[in-house]
């Protein structure tokens, strides 16, 4: 009886973790460093300054960026780039890096999240917060996931984007 | 007899007809040429790389075509929301609880689509 009121609990207790924080916690000293954090990924990419965008990347975000853009190489029948140096070229703002950017501000427009979207601070962890950003018009917000490497609040653009 | 006559004359008609033509074409052409002015320069081609020599819209290929895929899935994630498929996995998370502690009360913990 008591292990099924446990488990009663347990999706109260989630929905709670899911709906509540952006409202109860306002105060959080972790705030301005994360929405800054999580800001400058749009305002680089406005800026076209491409090497403060990959700075602000995951670990993960740019590992999966790097290999897709390998995969794209290959498949367009170029000859093949070695991934080291698509990840050096991507860190010094070359010209595979600038093809990327280019292409992926073709399709998405920065200024929507940093003129036109709504921003709340999510869930916050030791290591892991959620900003969400709600699109003008739209029912539900998009949770950009941020995580804590080396240090610094890096934003996951491929696991917010990718990956649901 | 009749026959070969027309044929011959046919075949002078349209070698006329394709002389006159071709010395209307040349003459049209040296006279525009006389009468225009110097023409300009044929726009010089662009740098390598450079998108303003196109004529149409080109696919892009290699990193540009990563990026526009990244870009689209950044565009329709961000549109849409991603909210839905947290809610998606609490509502996974509620069917597996409720299963669970129904599984518990049963007899023995079997499923009750084996209870027959």
């Amino acid at each position: 009886m008591r292990s099924r009121g446990i488990l009663a609990a347990v999706p109260f207790c989630l929905i709670a973790w899911n709906v509540l924080p952006a409202s109860a916690q306002t105060d959080h000293p972790a705030f301005p460093p994360i929405l800054a954090a999580a800001e400058s990924l749009f305002q680089s990419m406005k800026a076209q300054d491409y090497r403060a965008t990959w700075r602000v990347l995951t670990a993960k975000s740019r590992e999966t960026i790097v290999s897709e853009t390998d995969d794209a190489i290959r498949k367009a029948g170029n000859p093949a780039v070695p991934k080291d140096r698509i990840r050096d070229d991507f860190a010094a703002g070359g010209p595979l890096c600038r093809q990327y950017w280019e292409g992926f501000l073709r399709r998405f427009n920065p200024d929507d999240p940093l003129e036109k979207g709504r921003w709340e601070m999510g869930s916050v962890g030791k290591d892991r917060a959620e900003v969400l950003i709600t699109h003008q018009g739209a029912d539900r917000p998009a949770v950009l996931r941020m995580f804590r490497e080396e240090g610094r609040w890096k934003a996951g653009l491929v696991e917010t984007f990718w990956e649901h | 007899m009749t026959i070969r006559r027309f044929r011959s004359s046919m075949k002078m008609c349209s070698a006329m007809i394709a002389i006159a033509f071709f010395l209307t074409l040349g003459q049209g052409a040296v006279s525009s040429v006389l009468a225009a002015d110097p023409p300009a320069p044929p726009p010089a081609p662009p740098a390598a790389g450079s998108s303003e020599w196109e004529t149409w819209p080109k696919k892009p290929e290699g990193a540009g075509a990563a990026g526009e895929s990244g870009g689209a899935k950044a565009n329709s994630g961000y549109s849409a929301g991603t909210w839905g498929w947290i809610a998606g996995g609490t509502a996974a998370v509620i069917l597996i609880g409720v299963a669970a502690s129904g599984g518990s009360s049963g007899n023995g913990g079997s499923p009750p689509a084996c209870s027959q």
